[in-house]
């Protein structure tokens, strides 16, 4: 069997193997979608939407009104369209259509996360979907057992706690920012790519503090050295401090929220994957998250 | 009418027909250096190329103008070096990617978009030229 990775973004996760890479994203927490592809024709589609809390989801009128749609493409395109709809068990529909492509999918609603979730695997028609979608779709799962959502996009695997939610990232090529933000507090994962190239004539903490000096500007911070499992790596820990920042912090108090004051991170070099990870937590006094953050966070 | 066309766009580089490639083609196509430039490698492992400026009237005019030098050069960066050394004419796009992930332990996608991101500047620049299969004589 192949090897296999995780893909998650807003706490919906599926295992697929490991040359299949994120290629879009898009939504927030309530309503969303990501695309996974193969290096072939297979295409994981995730998508879902949320319902209010003790609503109820006409799964059926949903299912039908997507295959309608894909129906009303297929005819513009003056390409055949057959669909198949299946109860699998109590909440699970499972579909299938052939056109001038083929996909098996699956549809639920989940009662925790208050989610409809459309998820579905298509290729072309010479592709073996069928064996691939009972193998991925299995996969996918829409909440945690602890509530902690996984967001893993390429090869950066990390859970974040309940709460925090994706305020802005950047998917970039050798580079990947994650900033997630609960009130005032902030979770900030980062991935580098290139690590042997970008620190080839420069130190880990100089190459770090040329990287964040824009964002550690409101900080008085200290960086000490530390060992992550034996992989070099960098603590940092600070403080805002300047008449702007307690300016900003009254401002915070005055809209009735604790300001968030300090900063606690680490960064470290990967060298087994040639990657730079950088956490970092701007927190009120009394949140602790970053140590089990860290724990959480699979670099290889 | 074509060498019309051809020099004409040679100075007007948005008249230039781009071919229409689908992503397996793309991949397939093999990179070549053009075999004008003058390259080696410098102190560093770094790659520095040599580019003639070109010799029509028009070029030759400009270039007595402004005491412009016969050659430009650039230097690569490491990665950027990696890649120019790959494009030999005898690897495909797929299998630069392929080599650039390995060493650099990219994952797929993002090793790709970069080499193509890189490729498409090197071939922009005429640094490059790109050979697909050729069609099939009938």
């Amino acid at each position: 069997m192949s090897e296999r990775t995780w893909v998650g973004w807003q706490g919906i996760v599926a295992e697929v193997p490991a040359e299949w890479s994120l290629s879009a994203v898009s939504g927030d927490e309530k309503s969303g979608y990501f695309r996974v592809d193969s290096a072939g024709s297979l295409v994981l589609e995730v998508k879902w939407s949320g319902i209010g809390k003790g609503k109820v989801a006409d799964l059926h009128g949903r299912l039908r009104a997507y295959l309608d749609d894909l129906r009303r493409r297929a005819r513009k395109r003056r390409a055949a369209f057959e669909s198949k709809i299946k109860t699998k068990d109590a909440g699970v529909l499972t579909f299938s259509w052939r056109s001038d492509r083929k996909a098996h999918g699956r549809l639920w609603l989940c009662d925790t996360c208050s989610r409809v979730v459309i998820a579905q695997l298509s290729g072309s028609l010479s592709e073996d979907v069928s064996g691939a979608a009972s193998r991925i779709l299995s996969t996918v799962e829409d909440h945690s057992q602890d509530g902690w959502r996984t967001w893993a996009v390429y090869d950066l695997i990390a859970e974040v706690p309940p709460g925090y939610s994706l305020e802005k990232h950047r998917l970039m090529s050798g580079y990947i920012q994650l900033v997630f933000r609960k009130k005032s507090n902030r979770l900030i994962l980062e991935r580098w790519g290139l690590a042997n190239v970008a620190l080839k004539n420069t130190s880990l903490r100089d190459w770090f503090l040329d990287r964040a000096a824009h964002d550690l500007k409101p900080f008085t911070f200290e960086i000490a050295d530390a060992d992550f499992d034996g992989e070099k790596g960098l603590q940092v820990n600070g403080r805002r401090s300047g008449p702007i920042e307690y300016l900003k912090a009254a401002r915070e108090l005055l809209a009735l929220r604790k300001p968030a004051m300090w900063l606690d991170g680490y960064v470290w070099i990967c060298e087994e994957t040639n990657r730079v990870y950088s956490v970092q937590s701007v927190h009120v006094r009394d949140e602790t998250i970053l140590d089990e953050t860290l724990e959480r966070i699979e670099c290889h | 009418m074509s060498a019309v066309y051809n020099t004409v766009s040679q100075y007007l580089p948005f008249l230039r027909k781009k071919p229409n490639l689908t992503r397996d083609q793309a991949l397939r196509a093999r990179p070549t250096r053009n075999p004008v430039l003058e390259w080696e490698r410098v102190e560093g492992g770094d790659v520095r190329l040599r580019i003639p400026r070109r010799k029509d009237a028009i070029a030759r005019a400009l270039c007595r103008m402004f005491r412009a030098p016969d050659y430009k050069e650039i230097v690569l960066d490491e990665v950027g070096s990696g890649i120019w050394e790959l494009c030999d004419g005898g690897r495909s796009v797929d299998a630069i990617v392929a080599a650039t992930c390995g060493k650099y332990k990219l994952t797929r996608r993002e090793c790709e978009t970069s080499v193509a991101a890189y490729l498409k500047m090197l071939g922009d620049r005429r640094l490059i030229g790109f050979q697909t299969g050729g069609r099939k004589k009938k």
